[in-house]
């Protein structure tokens, strides 16, 4: 398969960042995804179902996860929902945006930016 | 679970295939949502937020997908170019001539006037829709409506009529002016004689000193305003125009101001250089009392314009305008007796809109433009089937394809918009190209009609109508032509082609029966188009070439003005004859003459006769026209006087009065007698002149180039009643005459230097605007006509190419079974003669009714003239085979093995 490079899709919009971090620790739904942002982030980014959709419609066509066939939770009772999950690509280019967040970090450091150092 | 359903409309704000994708995941987060929100409270945020997605993400989502489409359409498109070409091609052309027709007919027939203050709130007293002028006296009479008004029935209305703000009065016709600057040489420009508020009433200011105020009406200060045009030609646009001095006649007027650019006064297709004050008419054109209405003539020569008072309506205006005219036709009409009196007095004042101007060419030429307009719509729709055949064509090719994509699970919808965003992106190129197309025409149109009627311009624009009517066009077609294939190639039985595999013929069989037919229909309105400017361009030359009984070719006409430089009847003589014997004797000239009438001056003569042994049945058996002519006047023409003599030198005011009576004159009249030694008496009130014949003149046109030759009789000069036209000189040269016009000048100032010229042309330049419009309209029908038979062949040629490539393995096949080349050639020219024949056909039947529109328009020959049908047909052939034998001679070439493993 022939993805392009990682950085070609940096930076990625914040939504789309949230739905990577939150499909690292497994596979999930939409309504999942949208409820675990919220709890990580204490509530402040809640991701509305238009933007949630629209930026899986785009990181499917961009191949940074993908649909998974079957349900992964057999006790599920919704057969309805469609889960999403991490590919190989996906999580290249979510590190490629942590390397490139924690650059910036360093930089912003370097200059004094940051507190507590 | 109202919510849900308000949720679930909310969601047709996203495209389709998004709300197929992912309505119902949204849905059911957003139940879930509801839900939560039940519990933790909330739920106002949630519907912003599910509002906020409407209109933001939304769009964006469209955005995607049309970004998609385009970029689909633009790989897709520059993967068939042949066919993308052939298609912009067509729509450009198509909407192109649209374009420029539309304008041309819009700017003539339908625009406001230019540069004119809310043209919408002129009114016009007079007709819009005529130009000219009419001298009448107590014999004459006018009905109904008035078309002109005179000077002092204007000023009367002016200073009278309270309805009207403003009021002013312009000539209805353009005069051509022999002007001189300083003490230059004599040259031709082209004013009328308006009033001081001509140009307070049109709303326009000066671009550069001022315009004429209502002063110039009271003191008839000699200024004069010039235009835009005449101030860059003339005078390359330099400042210090504006005092320069401009002679007309003895005259000499200040240059005051220049009107804007594009300003064309209040006529519409004229373009003045120069506005001289209507209470100048005295000086400037003298001889002629035309500011006052002294019994028994009325000179009515005023178009008269102005602006309502707010609040008053047109009826009104209307009515207070009749009773004021009325007033000073009862004063003026007033000795007459009353039984004749009531005639005059049934005339009567009509308030039109003036916001189109005037205009003498409107109605002449509305047809012409009507039947042009159709025509090029007829090319839009030729060129629309070039496109619906190729979109089926291609649809045709593509059904496998959109199967596939169809069975796949996309919506129908999702293919339609995806064909239709081509179409679309088609429609745009085309709508640029057509704009592009439209310019280059714009301009030739120009160049046509400036040519065939110098006096006649008329600015081109792409203003909002017009831009209006591209787009109109182009989408219109394109939707049409567009949509339709895409319906019928995704309709329901679209997943059979899948089985097809878009191999076999059987499957585009129905497209290619719509393909034919298309080129059919296109080949049968070509026909039209080619015969009517096959009969147009057999008009003109007809016209150039009617026998005016005459050579009219190196022929100088002159008219020079005798009664304003003091020749009274006594005198004229003396002069024309000194005049005639100058001019003769310059190098280069074989003989000259003189007519009073002149040729094709639109001036007739109209006289009552009384002639012996005919007894009239009625008043216009009694009418004849007549020309005072010099000696030499046949001679010099060219004319044969078959029967008796001319009129000669020895014709002298002291011997026996004679006239030369035309063959119209002797059949009307003499029916078969012998008119030699008869009296013919001319009949002026209770002046009664008799002169004998003595010559029968063979009929000559010399005032119009159709209809019926008048009976006409010609009296020398020296034995005329006193004249009061201008006479014209008439001089025929060895070679070239226009080479000879300066010397003919200069003669003309030697014999007597304060002699105003009118006029001086050749017969050429005279008789131009005679055909000028059939002319125009022959070129535009002849144009036309090409275009439609290039838009035909590229469209039958782009239908068989296609066809062709669809049967490649069939083609292919043939030739490794041993077809030879020819075989295939003639197979393929073989199939395309059947709907060759059915398009000529059904053609023949269209321009054989389509020629009843242009019935009268035709000269010299029979509309349903069988060699125009007749070559038409061929052409047409000779067209379509060339445009099928170019596939058809590329498919006989084809590499059999190639082909078909490619298959």
């Amino acid at each position: 398969m022939n993805d392009p490079p990682p950085e070609s899709l940096l930076p990625l919009s914040t939504a789309v960042f949230h739905i990577l971090i939150a499909l690292a620790d497994g596979d999930r739904h939409g309504y999942s995804i949208m409820r675990e942002t919220a709890a990580r982030t204490d509530g402040k980014v809640q991701l509305s179902a238009g933007t949630l959709y629209s930026s899986i419609r785009r990181m499917l066509e961009q191949g940074l996860i993908e649909e998974l066939a079957d349900s992964p939770d057999p006790t599920s009772s919704d057969e309805r929902r469609r889960y999403y999950r991490l590919t190989r690509f996906g999580r290249r280019v979510a590190t490629a945006e942590v390397e490139r967040l924690n650059g910036l970090v360093k930089q912003a450091r370097a200059a004094g930016l940051v507190r507590g150092t | 679970m109202r919510a849900t359903a308000i949720y679930r409309a909310l969601l047709h704000c996203y495209p389709a295939a998004f709300r197929h994708e992912y309505g119902g995941q949204m849905l059911l987060m957003f139940n879930e949502q509801l839900r939560d929100t039940a519990r933790s409270g909330s739920r106002l945020a949630l519907w912003a937020r599910a509002i906020r997605d409407a209109v933001t993400v939304a769009p964006r989502e469209h955005a995607h997908v049309i970004h998609q489409d385009l970029r689909y359409a633009i790989r897709t498109m520059a993967a068939r170019l042949t066919f993308t070409v052939v298609a912009i091609l067509s729509l450009a052309l198509g909407i192109g001539a649209n374009t420029a027709m539309f304008s041309l007919w819009n700017g003539i027939l339908r625009a406001p006037l230019p540069l004119v203050d809310k043209p919408q709130e002129l009114v016009m007293l007079s007709n819009p829709d005529d130009a000219g002028m009419w001298t009448g006296t107590w014999d004459g009479r006018t009905d109904g409506p008035r078309s002109w008004l005179t000077y002092e029935e204007f000023e009367q209305l002016r200073d009278h009529a309270d309805s009207f703000s403003m009021l002013m009065a312009s000539q209805s016709s353009l005069i051509d002016w022999q002007v001189r600057f300083g003490g230059g040489p004599w040259e031709e420009a082209r004013g009328r004689l308006v009033s001081g508020e001509f140009f307070h009433v049109l709303g326009v200011a000066a671009t550069l000193g001022r315009v004429f105020t209502p002063a110039e009406d009271r003191a008839g200060s000699p200024s004069v305003v010039i235009s835009y045009s005449y101030w860059q030609r003339r005078f390359g646009g330099r400042t210090d125009v504006l005092g320069q001095t401009v002679t007309i006649r003895r005259l000499p007027l200040t240059i005051v101001g220049v009107t804007p650019r594009g300003f064309i006064g209040e006529t519409v297709g004229q373009q003045p250089d120069l506005w001289i004050p209507a209470r100048l008419q005295p000086s400037v054109i003298p001889g002629y009392v035309w500011l006052h209405d002294t019994p028994p003539s009325k000179a009515m020569w005023l178009h008269v314009f102005g602006r309502l008072k707010p609040g008053v309506t047109k009826a009104q205006a209307e009515a207070e305008a009749n009773t004021i005219f009325r007033a000073g036709l009862k004063s003026f009409y007033g000795a007459v007796s009353s039984e004749r009196g009531r005639d005059y007095l049934d005339q009567r004042l009509q308030l039109n809109s003036g916001a189109r101007g005037a205009s003498a060419k409107r109605n002449q030429f509305s047809k012409s433009l009507t039947a042009l307009l159709a025509g090029v719509g007829v090319l839009l729709l030729i060129a629309c089937a070039n496109l619906a055949n190729l979109l089926l064509a291609r649809g045709t090719a593509r059904r496998p394809e959109l199967a596939l994509r169809l069975f796949l699970g996309a919506s129908r919808e999702r293919v339609m918009r995806q064909l239709v965003t081509e179409s679309v992106l088609l429609a745009v190129i085309g709508c640029v190209a057509g704009v592009a197309v439209a310019g280059v025409l714009h301009a030739a149109l120009v160049r046509m009609l400036a040519e065939s009627d110098p006096r006649f311009q008329i600015r081109f624009g792409l203003d909002a109508t017009v831009l209006a009517f591209t787009l109109a066009a182009a989408f219109g077609a394109v939707l049409l032509f567009g949509v339709l294939p895409a319906w019928q190639v995704t309709g329901p039985d679209a997943g059979a082609s899948l089985t097809e595999a878009g191999r076999s013929l059987v499957g585009s069989r129905r497209q290619m029966r719509w393909g034919r037919a298309l080129v059919s229909l296109q080949l049968a309105l070509c026909f039209p188009l080619v015969v009517g400017a096959g009969l147009m361009a057999q008009t003109v030359y007809n016209l150039q070439r009617v026998d005016l009984g005459f050579p009219a070719e190196r022929l100088l006409l002159v008219r020079v003005e005798l009664r304003e430089a003091g020749y009274d009847n006594a005198r004229r003589v003396g002069l024309l004859h000194e005049l005639l014997a100058e001019i003769q004797r310059i190098p280069g000239v074989r003989s000259a003459s003189f007519s009073q009438l002149g040729l094709f001056s639109g001036g007739e003569s109209s006289t009552t006769v009384a002639v012996e042994g005919y007894a009239p049945k009625g008043d216009r058996d009694r009418s004849s026209g007549m020309d005072v002519v010099g000696p030499a006047y046949f001679s010099t023409l060219g004319i044969r006087v078959p029967l008796g003599r001319a009129i000669d030198e020895n014709d002298r005011g002291d011997t026996p009065k004679v006239c030369v009576i035309d063959q119209a004159f002797a059949r009307q009249f003499f029916d078969g007698r012998n008119p030699i030694g008869m009296r013919v008496t001319s009949v002026d009130h209770d002046l009664r002149t008799d002169y004998r014949v003595v010559g029968v003149a063979r009929d000559a046109r010399t005032r119009a180039l159709q209809g019926e030759v008048r009976p006409r009789y010609f009296v020398a000069g020296q034995q005329a009643p006193a004249a009061e036209k201008s006479p014209t000189l008439l001089i025929r040269t060895a070679g070239d005459s226009a080479s000879l016009l300066t010397t003919v000048r200069k003669t003309i100032e030697r014999v007597d230097a304060a002699l105003p010229i009118i006029s001086a042309r050749s017969i050429e330049e005279q008789m131009a605007p005679l055909t000028a419009q059939d002319r125009t309209t022959a070129r535009l029908a002849v144009v036309f006509g090409c275009v439609a038979l290039a838009l035909a062949a590229i469209g039958l040629y782009g239908v068989l190419s296609y066809g062709i490539s669809r049967r490649t393995g069939e083609i292919a096949i043939r030739i490794a079974l041993g077809a030879q080349a020819w075989r295939v050639i003639a197979m393929i020219l073989g199939e395309s003669a059947g709907l060759i024949a059915a398009g000529l056909a059904l053609g023949g039947g269209l321009a054989y009714a389509g020629t009843r529109l242009l019935g009268s328009r035709v000269y010299g020959i029979a509309p349903q003239d069988p060699p125009t049908f007749i070559v038409a047909t061929g052409l047409l052939l000779l067209v379509a085979f060339s445009a099928a034998y170019l596939p058809a001679s590329r498919a006989s070439r084809l590499d059999p093995i190639t082909s078909l493993r490619q298959q």
